[in-house]
């Protein structure tokens, strides 16, 4: 009774606790059905190009993103904050990519992923920057959907052995 | 029963804890005095209100709403400490919170809209770089309420009739 009572409490604080996250809010329809033009703001401090990435992965996604110079008759602006970590190597820790209307500034949508040691393994920010993209795109739940597709069509390790 | 009480105290460290505006006890800005008013400040609301916050990989939940009236508060002790005229018949100033966040290792982002009389909506957003979320997050609010009342639009507001 007491290790069923132990196992029940260490499995609902791993689920608050701890663990990789994935956050945020789409973009609102209008945004994305009438061929508005996002602009990527480069950030100072980033030296892997981040804007150009995340415009080529809202570009894949279906929107009209651009980088750079920015032109005019922008109408969302997109920023994005990235943080690194050290742990036997550098990974992206955490990454939050944000959708402000360029006429108000409001912000419209985010997206965020916060990724443990352990769970950015296998990962690339290339691959981090895609699924900000699809909440910003799809949503939330479209994207948890996604994942859990993806684990239930992965046979476990010890099926295949 | 000790093994209850170490698993009770695990769950209260670890578990899907609310945040409320009183775990970071903003406190009002402080300012010059201001000439203009009288103005009333109001909460604006979003949906859906139940939120998250991710603070290093520990979730917490929170009222957006309950955000948006504690910038409210923020924002009326910071006009009424200036000298502002605040209360019920004084032209309405809207305020809300989008979106409280806390990044790896700081910053705390506040995502803030703000209205003034029937107008739309401008954001905006303060930030602040500390390790410690409670830290971070009462200086992003209290920032917030800062940026607000020193924004030219408030202060053009303040001066109409």
């Amino acid at each position: 009774m007491r290790a069923f009572t132990f196992f029940t409490v260490v499995v609902l604080a791993a689920g608050c606790a701890g663990t990789s996250s994935l956050d945020g809010f789409p973009l609102p329809p209008r945004s994305r059905e009438t061929g508005a033009v996002f602009f990527v703001e480069h950030q100072p401090n980033d030296t892997r190009s981040f804007d150009q990435l995340i415009a080529e992965a809202m570009n894949r996604a279906g929107l009209r993103a651009q980088h750079g110079t920015r032109p005019a008759g922008v109408d969302y602006t997109v920023r994005y904050i990235d943080r690194w970590y050290w742990d036997m190597r550098t990974y992206l820790v955490d990454l939050r990519i944000d959708v402000a209307d360029a006429g108000t500034n409001e912000l419209i949508a985010t997206a965020r992923s916060y990724q443990t040691s352990l769970a950015a393994l296998g990962q690339t920010h290339r691959s981090v920057i895609d699924t900000c993209v699809r909440v910003l795109t799809e949503g939330m739940d479209a994207e948890l959907g996604r994942r859990a597709e993806l684990r239930a069509s992965q046979p476990s390790r010890r099926k295949q052995r | 029963m000790r093994l209850s009480i170490a698993i009770g105290s695990a769950v209260a460290l670890l578990g899907c804890t609310t945040l409320t505006p009183a775990s970071f006890r903003a406190k009002p800005p402080e300012f010059d005095p201001i000439q203009g008013g009288p103005v009333v400040v109001l909460a604006g609301y979003t949906e859906p209100e139940a939120w998250r916050f991710n603070a290093n990989g520990i979730t917490f939940d929170y009222n957006r709403n309950a955000f948006s009236e504690d910038l409210a508060r923020l924002v009326s002790g910071a006009l009424s400490g200036a000298g502002v005229a605040v209360g019920e018949g004084g032209d309405p100033i809207t305020v809300r919170v989008v979106y409280l966040d806390f990044m790896f290792q700081g910053p705390c982002i506040v995502d803030y809209a703000v209205k003034y009389g029937e107008s739309a909506w401008a954001g905006g957003q303060a930030r602040y770089e500390s390790s410690n979320f409670a830290t971070a997050c009462r200086e992003a609010l209290e920032l917030a309420a800062h940026d607000i009342v020193a924004d030219p639009r408030t202060q053009l507001h303040l001066g109409e009739d």
